[in-house]
């Protein structure tokens, strides 16, 4: 069973500290369009929702990949696009239903949540605690 | 080019002509000034004749974020807006909270500077480098939010970011701010100007990288600093993580509270209403701006009474002041409900006070009379006459009008004496901040670019503070010049950075080190700090530059004549007054701490030292 970085909305103050944590690990740049967290954001006084990926037990986003780039590790559950493989077409971003994937600006290619190897930073840098690394079983 | 941190591009859009270009940021640029406060003041001062009608053609803006803005650094996302000021008729700078400033970085600009006027109604979309002027015919006269909410359908984008004007900036009310999301870029009628130019909003987004030079050096900061720091450093208790609305309660105790027009400075009858137990019956949840640990702003819902249900964020300490104890309205909830009225119209909750405050002083003193009223009750405590009459501020309606004028031009038509009940500073309204009870307040409303400005100088007499050398003696004149000199290099260089002020909890209202660490870890251009120093004062010493140039001097440097002839009545600091010895003494500190003479002007040899002759 995967674990994931689960999100608590109501402890979320919306800092987006977890996108520019994870453009940091990623790309060494500051980049939200460019991170595997997106924070999502309601109305402007901001009742907001961190999306990104639970590596779900069925993952659609896999079954929608025309060319089988995205694959799921049996044993740690991580769900996980090869880049290689990987067209850019964006049927498993429109697939998946957490909104969790998306193409990366520079590459083109699809990028979701890898739970940074195992540590992942955005939820140390989650000052409000609103990031847990944990849970299991989805979709 | 070499520095990172900068995006390295300025937008310059010409309403008039319908046309953008792009220039380059240089790295002489970036040295000498920084950025955003030091931009803007390098081409305001340069580009404006002095005496141009700042709602007229001449006038321009700058919109600008710091080389910080957009990386993870807590505390760094300030949004900042410049031009001539309508109110004070001065250089005028305003910065708000919130996101806009980062995407403008992603998006790919460090600035943009917009001239001339449009023919018709505007906004301005940049996306990814390209900026385009669009008609805005069908969002004018709507309300920020919903005005906000439709371009964002309208570009497809719904993470992109806007400041916008309301009602008021397109009615050219003298304080009407800007609004970022839902946080304003309030003071010094800035939303005026962009209305005079019939520009709606500036929207923003991008995808592009805000690189910083030593990624491995500002990781290892991180982990040192602001992250491992927050527990124990103070940020987790206090305003930094209740808000600002803390505030009301101690300045209650401490009686340093702006109450009835300034008559009294506490309020002790029915003060209780505005404190932090009664904003928690309503309290949603807490926000953060972009990159910060802190979690000042909080989301507020009316729980009952005429207003119920309506929600927004805030109010801050300076609006309970400005809408409550100053107009002498006891109740949270009426002062939620003015709140959003003020960000929905997009005017300046300070300023909209005052002006009401000084309004009902007017009332009561027969100077405004019921003819002009046609039917209003404005006397003080009246929440449903305050009500009314932001709303006809925002339309220039009725008195609103007049009103609209802010407390200094209202009070000159007046005339009969009203001056004296204007609690303004070169135009600009008073904040919440004692000028009797803390002395170096006062200090700082009398010099402040601005005016009466709580963010030129600062607020910090309420404990002893060895880093400004401050001992503790509120009252005292003495030494508190030299203090505001110290604070005001940290002001202006914290502006240029993107610093929000709040940072002083955590790195001190002077500069130091730690600044300089994170300027050059972002850029690599490797100031030291006495090179950092030299960038405040030299901002600030160019902005003194420009009002001196627009005929300030010494003799303008005052305050409200109230603070000198009234002593606060009551309370802790029972008493206390203003005397013209004291104003003169910390001058005569001020002016030489930054080197200008007797005058307040300053001298052809410290500008030659600042890098500023041919200025
Ligand atoms: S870092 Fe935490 S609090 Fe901040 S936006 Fe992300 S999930 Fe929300
Ligand atoms: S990207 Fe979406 S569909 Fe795919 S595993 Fe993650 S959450 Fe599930
Ligand atoms: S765990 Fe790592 S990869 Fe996943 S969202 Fe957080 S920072 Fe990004």
């Amino acid at each position: 069973m995967a674990r994931f970085v689960r999100s608590y909305p109501e402890r979320c103050t919306g800092c987006r500290v977890c996108e520019l944590a994870c453009s940091m690990a990623h790309d060494g740049v500051f980049n939200p369009e460019k991170a595997r967290i997106t924070i999502h954001t309601r109305s402007l006084e901001r009742m907001e929702r961190a999306l990104v990926c639970v590596h779900c037990d069925k993952p659609r986003c896999m079954d929608a990949c025309p060319v089988d780039a995205i694959s799921k590790d049996p044993t740690s559950g991580l769900v996980s696009v090869d880049g290689e493989a990987c067209t850019g077409c964006g049927e498993c971003v429109e697939a998946c239903p957490f909104d969790a994937m998306k193409l990366h600006p520079e590459t083109g290619k699809a990028i979701n949540c890898d739970l940074c190897g195992g540590d992942p930073l955005c939820v140390s840098y989650c000052r409000p605690g609103a990031l847990e690394f944990g849970g299991t079983g989805h979709g | 080019m070499g520095k990172k941190g900068y995006m390295g591009k300025i937008l310059r859009v010409d309403l008039t002509a319908g046309s953008t270009e792009v220039e380059e940021l240089s790295d002489e640029l970036a040295r000498k000034f920084v950025g955003a406060n030091g931009l803007a003041i390098h081409t305001l001062y340069r580009e404006l004749r002095p005496g141009i009608d700042p709602l007229g053609k001449e006038n321009k803006m700058v919109f600008a974020a710091g080389p910080l803005v957009g990386t993870i650094l807590p505390f760094i996302s300030r949004t900042y807006v410049a031009a001539k000021s309508p109110l004070t008729g001065l250089f005028a700078d305003a910065t708000a909270g919130g996101f806009w400033a980062p995407e403008l970085k992603y998006a790919g600009y460090d600035a943009v500077v917009i001239e001339g006027v449009s023919d018709r109604p505007v906004y301005l979309w940049i996306n990814d480098g390209k900026a385009e002027i669009r008609e805005a015919g069908h969002i004018w006269g709507k309300k920020t939010g919903e005005a906000q909410e439709v371009i964002h359908r309208e570009v497809g984008q719904r993470r992109a970011q806007s400041v916008c004007i309301g009602p008021a900036g397109e009615n050219l009310v003298r304080y009407a701010g800007i609004l970022a999301g839902v946080h304003a870029a309030a003071r010094c009628g800035l939303g005026a100007v962009m209305g005079s130019k019939r520009l709606k909003a500036i929207t923003v987004k991008g995808s592009q990288d805000v690189e910083v030079a030593d990624m491995e050096g500002l990781k290892e900061w991180l982990e040192r600093n602001p992250y491992a720091r927050f527990p124990g450093s103070g940020l987790d208790k206090g305003y930094s993580s209740r808000g600002t609305v803390m505030l009301p309660e101690l300045f209650q105790n401490f009686g340093l509270w702006g109450t009835d027009n300034w008559r009294r400075e506490t309020y002790d009858e029915s003060g209780e209403g505005l404190f932090h137990s009664t904003w928690l019956k309503g309290e949603v949840k807490r926000n953060s701006c972009f990159a910060c640990i802190a979690t000042c702003p909080g989301v507020y819902r009316v729980p009952d009474g005429p207003y119920k249900a309506t929600v927004t964020e805030g109010p801050e300490y300076e609006t309970v002041y400005a809408l409550g104890s100053m107009c002498l309205n006891p109740d949270m909830r009426a002062v939620a409900k003015m709140d959003r009225m003020c960000d929905d119209y997009g005017l300046d909750t300070i300023s909209t006070g005052v002006t009401l405050a000084f309004a009902m002083e007017c009332v009561e003193k027969g100077i405004i009379t019921r003819d002009q009223l046609h039917g209003l009750d404005l006397r003080f405590g009246n929440v449903e006459a305050m009500v009314q009459t932001i709303e006809k501020i925002a339309l220039r309606e009725g008195i609103g009008d007049l009103l609209a004028e802010g407390t200094r031009i209202a009070a000159r038509k007046l005339d009969r004496g009203a001056e004296y009940f204007a609690i303004n500073t070169k135009g600009l309204e008073h904040p919440g901040h004692s000028t009797r009870g803390t002395k170096g307040m006062g200090l700082g409303f009398a010099v402040g670019t601005r005016g009466a400005h709580h963010h030129d100088g600062r607020d910090f007499e309420y404990a002893p503070n060895p880093l400004i050398d401050y001992d503790g003696d509120r009252e005292r004149a003495r030494g508190k010049g030299v203090m505001q000199g110290i604070i005001t290099r940290w002001t202006a260089a914290a502006d240029c950075m993107g610093f929000c002020h709040f940072a002083e909890k955590l790195y001190g209202n002077r500069l130091q080190q730690e600044h300089v660490d994170m300027l050059n870890l972002v850029t690599g251009l490797g100031f030291t700090l006495d090179e950092l120093i030299g960038v405040g004062e030299r901002v600030y010493t160019l902005e003194r530059l420009f009002q001196v140039r627009e005929g300030i001097d010494r003799s303008k440097d005052r305050l409200p004549e109230r603070f000198f002839r009234e002593a606060i009545p009551g309370g802790p600091h029972k008493g206390a007054i203003m005397t013209r010895e004291e104003l003169d003494l910390m001058l005569d500190e001020f002016y030489e701490s930054h080197g200008w003479d007797r005058r307040g002007i300053p001298t052809p040899e410290r500008l030659k030292e600042l890098g500023l002759d041919g200025y």
